[in-house]
């Protein structure tokens, strides 16, 4: 993997996993929405993600 | 239940096993760790989607706090290194001494413990190994010196990521941490002076040296604790290197007296090159003690409630104000004012060569993504663990096994995590709620705990893996990781060994004392 791809999908797991933490905190006020999993999921895909371009 | 102590344990052993066994960085093991932590809190410990939702949004600020920190610390580092500030320092104490011993300690011990002040991150050891060897040290001795050199300034170091990290994860404020574990790791500035000058030459060093390390330790643990328990905990290694090199400058001066004559220092380009810590060190104290200015940054601030969960086993964690992050008055605003007016200096003086701008942003970029979701995944996995009730349980499994030796084990479960993490900031996330919550079962003074927890992990990660592997590749002996871990291991054994006891005796005291006062 060439090195700014690698660094582009480290950059695009960790912004992900703080945006969608985020909206967890937002989500919160409504109490566990079908949203709140959803958030959940994007969070794992997206640490997956930075496990493989590591 | 010795299955479910096992299940809680099993992420933390995970990450161990990841980092060791199979050499994977943080950036893979985090993440690994909290899928684990995530599975057995749902799986085994009734966490359901609403607690781990609070736990994952609660970690956003929680590493927030500290992301903020490290990587407006790198950012500093790269706009002094690509102004080449820190090679005009490297020469001015090249050209200082030319006693190996007094090399040692200058170089070694005061100048890897600043470094650790204003970077951190491995920088102690790859920026003063080639010093080292270009002084004549073995490549070898270059990254084991200065590995042992810095371990007491880690936790106050990187303008105070890691101490910072301990704030974050346990609540408990700075100003109540901060007198234990500056007072146990002035202790460990002593053991390391100590271990460099063994290290250096054997007992006949550290009998010839004794006077200049008593005096520099002396010196450099004074100012780290005094600037710590002040609250300025974020200027406390940085502070105590400067204090440190200017005391080591004197006495080193005053020693080649007698010796050979040492080179002139160009001071103009001197002041040039220190001219952004000494910014650094300024735009502190004026944020820090100046009212008006601290009140106007204070304004903005990124803070959330939370509410209370509950898992289906009935583990418990009320509604709470998450962390409160200042964020223009926090200490990571600070060193990004830094390293602006720094750059706007250097570039004015002509420092900087064409794309300096880009070369510094990318740097610090390339450096800090991989460590930064690292940290975050750490993060979210130590409060998923806590939210779920597993560091509970980990806690009262502790507590019940090892009992009332549990201060002497604190430092080793804290060097622990440091050594399979890689940094006393990912050790302290990790481990430290485990800490106090075995503290407050048995009865013993929590900060003094957490103290230990910290001190253990800054002398710990010294001889991780991840940071050998940095300062080895510095130094020309990649491959030769082994030889220098063999070496660090057992003065790294003795200062964790030292602090137990220190630990063991003040916790002691602290017993017979409240005793005597209830």
């Amino acid at each position: 993997m060439r090195a700014e791809t690698k660094a582009g999908l480290q950059a695009l797991s960790f912004v992900t996993v703080m945006a969608a933490s985020a909206g967890l905190w937002f989500s919160l006020s409504a109490g566990v929405a079908p949203w709140t999993l959803v958030l959940m999921i994007l969070i794992a895909l997206a640490m997956a993600i930075g496990v493989w371009a590591s | 239940m010795l299955l479910d102590w096992l299940l809680a344990l099993f992420p933390i052993l995970l990450i161990l096993l990841l980092m060791i066994r199979f050499r994977w960085g943080a950036a893979k093991a985090g993440p690994a760790g909290w899928f684990a932590a995530l599975c057995i809190a749902v799986v085994r410990f009734g966490a359901g989607l609403e607690v781990l939702a609070v736990a994952q949004a609660k970690s956003l600020f929680f590493s927030l706090d500290v992301l903020m920190i490290t990587w407006a610390a790198f950012l500093l580092f790269r706009v002094v290194d690509e102004g080449g500030a820190i090679q005009v320092l490297k020469e001015a104490l090249f050209r200082l001494t030319t006693d190996p011993g007094m090399q040692a300690l200058l170089i070694a011990w005061a100048f890897a413990s600043f470094l650790q002040g204003v970077g951190g991150y491995g920088v102690p050891v790859a920026v003063t190994a080639p010093i080292m060897i270009g002084l004549g040290f073995s490549p070898v001795s270059a990254v084991v010196l200065p590995s042992l050199g810095h371990g007491w300034s880690v936790t106050f170091g990187s303008l105070a990521a890691s101490f910072q990290a301990l704030i974050a994860a346990t609540g408990i404020p700075g100003g109540t941490l901060a007198r234990p574990a500056g007072l146990l790791l002035g202790f460990a500035c002593f053991g390391c002076g100590l271990a460099v000058a063994h290290a250096t030459g054997g007992w006949k060093a550290v009998r010839r040296l004794l006077p200049m390390i008593l005096l520099l330790g002396g010196v450099m643990a004074i100012v780290q604790l005094a600037l710590a328990v002040s609250g300025f905990w974020n200027l406390g290694a940085t502070g105590a290197g400067i204090a440190g090199l200017a005391v080591g400058v004197v006495l080193a001066r005053y020693a080649q007296r007698k010796g050979a004559r040492a080179q002139a220092v160009d001071g103009k380009q001197l002041l040039i090159a220190v001219a952004g810590y000494a910014m650094l060190v300024l735009l502190t104290l004026v944020v820090q003690l100046a009212g008006p200015v601290k009140a106007a940054l204070s304004r903005l601030v990124l803070q959330a409630p939370f509410p209370e969960v509950r898992t289906a086993l009935g583990y418990f964690t009320a509604a709470e104000v998450g962390r409160k992050i200042p964020l223009l008055s926090h200490a990571g605003a600070i060193l990004a004012y830094t390293s602006l007016l720094t750059f706007v200096l250097y570039r004015r003086v002509g420092l900087y060569t064409p794309g300096a701008a880009r070369r510094i942003l990318a740097g610090t970029t390339r450096r800090m993504l991989p460590s930064s979701l690292g940290i975050a995944s750490m993060v979210a996995m130590a409060l998923v663990m806590s939210h779920a009730g597993m560091t509970d349980v980990l806690a009262r499994g502790l507590a019940a096994s090892v009992g009332r030796a549990f201060p002497v084990v604190s430092p080793w479960i804290g060097a622990l995590g440091a050594f399979m993490t890689g940094s006393n900031t990912n050790s302290n996330v990790v481990f430290a709620l485990l800490q106090s919550r075995t503290a407050e079962l048995l009865g013993y003074p929590v900060a003094l705990i957490l103290a230990a927890q910290t001190a253990g992990a800054a002398i710990g990660s010294v001889v991780a893996p991840t940071k050998v592997v940095v300062g080895a590749s510095t130094a020309g002996k990649g491959g030769e990781e082994g030889g220098i871990v063999g070496r660090l291991l057992g003065y790294v054994g003795l200062l964790i060994l030292a602090i137990s006891l220190v630990v063991w005796v003040m916790a002691l005291l602290s017993g017979s004392s409240s005793a005597g006062g209830s």
